[in-house]
């Protein structure tokens, strides 16, 4: 027998039992994610969803929402920034996320002007977490401001461009709407999402 | 968890493992490519050029058939799951303080073998008494070719089902085996002889009822021809 058939022979062995395989290694994960929640070991749990704007990463601490990711920021690349960055005992554990999932749902049906989940703010801090508490309180739903306001709500007006970097490295986006800030002269300005994500974002929320 | 899954992962190490006994072919894991994540980290791993340390997501998703296979050839389908899911508990737990230059596989191969003792011992502690003889036979279906070299695996002595297991089925080299089950490189390569060879010897017994259009039964039957055949063509058939 030569190689090439026996690798031929391995080959088929795999495509005749790996389907059966996949489906129970997925149960065992999932056994594998309710066990580590409850013992307190799942540092990081995530999921994905899919919105009007793309699919988005949605990962979450004990503490609450820690990260939203656009596709473009590469989801993969956010999960191993994660795993340094908090911990890397992190799993796709989409049962505890399902309340944030659900609210983004409302959110992008319209039928949501504010998030209620807990949110876990460790992945900001400085100036730029003073100018994201700013955005998630004080802008709201349907509203927007030029980044001369933000900087000004932040108690620091010739911050303009801190106002921008805060805005870009958004650890949660959509949920702390940086989209809701656009240029003085009423153009949309940057955003980490992409131009047209924000463009849809504002839409759907003078619409409703 | 039900009956037929265990059975269906039990079938897909009896293929795996009749892939070995059929050729003695060492069993190279093909699921590093099958993780969406996996790919992907290992390429920007390759970019940056450091080693970090992966989520524990990607160490499931890329060893988690390895290690069932591995439960599954040590310890049969009932017991599998429980020690795939205690092994991968404990390695979760224990992943941030892994080096992350660590071969994660061999990790998670000697997690399983504790974990794999525990099982048993457990089991020994709850066995029946020996009157009480379970009711139901072995699950007979379609698989069972694989489902037999499974139990076949189950009759060989721990040590050379140990060996067979970490060996062909999860990949590691003898010295990595002989760590783990103890004793010397020389004995772990032995006990992986051994058991390959007593599943060479009692495999094709139990597997040819069912071997109808199918391609192991019919090299084993083309083997058995063959001593006749060459026998006839020098003696020359006459027609």
């Amino acid at each position: 027998m030569t190689t090439s058939d026996e690798a031929s022979d391995l080959a088929r062995d795999l495509r005749r039992n790996l389907p059966a395989a996949d489906k129970h290694l997925a149960m065992l994960h999932g056994r594998l994610a309710a066990a580590a929640d409850a013992e307190g070991v799942l540092d990081i749990a995530y999921r994905t969803v899919d919105t009007p704007v793309g699919r988005l990463l949605l990962a979450a601490t004990e503490r609450g929402l820690v990260r939203v990711a656009y596709a473009s920021e590469d989801h993969d690349a956010v999960l191993q920034t994660l795993a340094e960055r908090i911990s890397p005992r992190i799993l796709h554990t989409p049962a505890r996320l399902d309340a944030a999932a659900v609210e983004l749902e409302e959110y992008f049906a319209g039928q949501r002007r504010a998030f209620d989940i807990p949110l876990d703010w460790r992945l900001t801090g400085g100036f730029r977490s003073t100018v994201l508490h700013h955005l998630a309180t004080d802008l709201g739903y349907g509203q927007t401001a030029s980044y001369g306001t933000v900087a000004r709500l932040a108690g620091n007006p010739k911050a303009i461009r801190a106002v921008g970097t805060a805005c870009a490295t958004n650890p949660l986006p959509v949920v702390v709407p940086c989209h809701r800030v656009v240029r003085s002269d009423g153009s949309l300005g940057g955003y980490l999402g992409g131009l047209e994500a924000k463009r849809i974002l504002l839409t759907l929320e003078t619409a409703a | 968890m039900t009956e037929s899954t265990s059975v269906m992962a039990a079938c897909c190490v009896g293929a795996r493992l009749a892939a070995v006994v059929r050729r003695g072919s060492r069993w190279r894991p093909s699921s590093k490519e099958s993780s969406v994540t996996g790919s992907r980290n290992a390429r920007s791993r390759r970019l940056l050029g450091v080693m970090q340390k992966r989520p524990f997501e990607t160490v499931v998703t890329d060893h988690g058939a390895t290690v069932l296979r591995v439960c599954l050839a040590v310890l049969g389908p009932t017991d599998a799951d429980d020690a795939w899911s205690e092994t991968f508990l404990s390695a979760m737990k224990a992943y941030p303080d892994l080096p992350v230059d660590a071969n994660v596989e061999a990790w998670l191969v000697t997690i399983a073998h504790r974990k794999a003792i525990d099982v048993t011992r457990a089991a020994a502690r709850r066995a029946l008494p020996v009157d009480q003889v379970p009711d139901t036979a072995p699950v007979p279906s379609a698989e069972s070719r694989d489902l037999d070299l499974v139990t076949a695996m189950g009759r060989l002595p721990p040590k050379q089902r140990q060996a067979v297991a970490y060996h062909y089925l999860a990949g590691l080299p003898y010295d990595e085996v002989a760590a783990i089950v103890g004793g010397t490189t020389d004995a772990a390569r032995r006990a992986a002889a051994d058991g390959i060879a007593a599943l060479r010897r009692t495999y094709p017994t139990v597997a040819d009822h069912d071997g109808v259009g199918d391609a192991a039964a019919d090299d084993r039957a083309a083997r058995k021809r063959g001593s006749s055949t060459a026998r006839s063509s020098t003696v020359g058939v006459s027609r």
